[in-house]
């Protein structure tokens, strides 16, 4: 399927976005706070991989490339809106929670929305390790966050989002 | 991994979003308007590179491209503008045909 799409096969394209659109669109929900802003992205994640497609070395390893498609395409939208994201590199001293109507009311939020509140490197590495699989190792080479700051990222941002979904059903 | 075993069952407890033909359609039509914005940048530099050429042409020296002086000739007579005219509307029909704008 792979291989026909590298050759420019538009129906094996099609069959291509069918099956791996669930992934992305998940991925970008997880990481954008916003949901129309996720489908857009998730759609340009595509557009890149139809452009990109040619130059594909091996399909064994196109379930990878795509993720990475997908996490330049939310660094690079996310840049513009995010400073903390132009130093990715660099440990955060803290996670500050935003006072949302959720904080501020105590109630339950679902794992997008406590997912939202968290800061964009911190919500990239998190996604990256529960959603996608990935270890510490392989989201420090993606990301090229250096592999102790991963480690803290997940280590501090699993912790706060278990403060934050303390309320919420399935919490731990 | 064991320490955050509680985060991935969440994680995993999630429903991902449904396959949907509309995602499919929203990303042909994006990689067509992609398509037809890669043509449109090709022909506005192909434009650009016979404007430049033309211009060097009827400006530089003969004697320095002495084995293109026919062409400085060509561009230097009515004819020879009239034939630049004529590929650039037939230019902007193949655009026009292609949907480029």
């Amino acid at each position: 399927m792979v291989g026909l799409a590298t050759t420019g096969d538009q129906s094996a394209f099609d069959e291509l976005v069918r099956r791996k659109q669930s992934n992305v669109r998940a991925l970008m929900r997880y990481l954008s706070r916003d949901p129309v802003m996720a489908e857009d992205l998730a759609q340009q994640v595509f557009v890149e991989m139809w452009k990109s497609l040619p130059r594909l070395q091996t399909a064994a390893a196109f379930n990878g490339w795509l993720r990475q498609i997908g996490v330049n395409v939310w660094l690079q939208h996310a840049r513009k809106k995010d400073s903390s994201l132009h130093r990715l590199t660099e440990p955060l001293d803290d996670i500050p929670v935003p006072m949302t109507d959720h904080t501020q009311q105590g109630s339950s939020i679902d794992l997008a929305a406590a997912l939202a509140l968290l800061p964009g490197p911190v919500r990239l590495c998190i996604v990256l390790g529960f959603q996608e699989g990935l270890s510490h190792g392989d989201i420090s080479a993606m990301t090229k966050i250096p592999l102790g700051t991963v480690k803290s990222h997940i280590a501090r941002g699993s912790a706060r989002l278990r403060e934050l979904l303390k309320d919420y059903g399935a919490s731990p | 991994m064991n320490e955050y075993d509680d985060i991935a069952r969440l994680f995993a407890g999630e429903e991902p979003p449904q396959p949907d033909d509309t995602f499919i359609i929203a990303v042909k039509a994006r990689i067509d308007r992609e398509r037809r914005r890669t043509k449109f940048l090709a022909a506005v530099s192909g434009l650009a590179f016979i404007a430049v050429f033309a211009v060097a042409l009827r400006f530089m020296p003969h004697e320095w491209l002495l084995p293109l002086h026919f062409l400085q000739s060509f561009l230097n007579s009515l004819t020879g503008i009239a034939a630049c005219a004529v590929c650039a509307m037939a230019l902007t029909a193949w655009l026009r045909t292609e949907d480029v704008w």
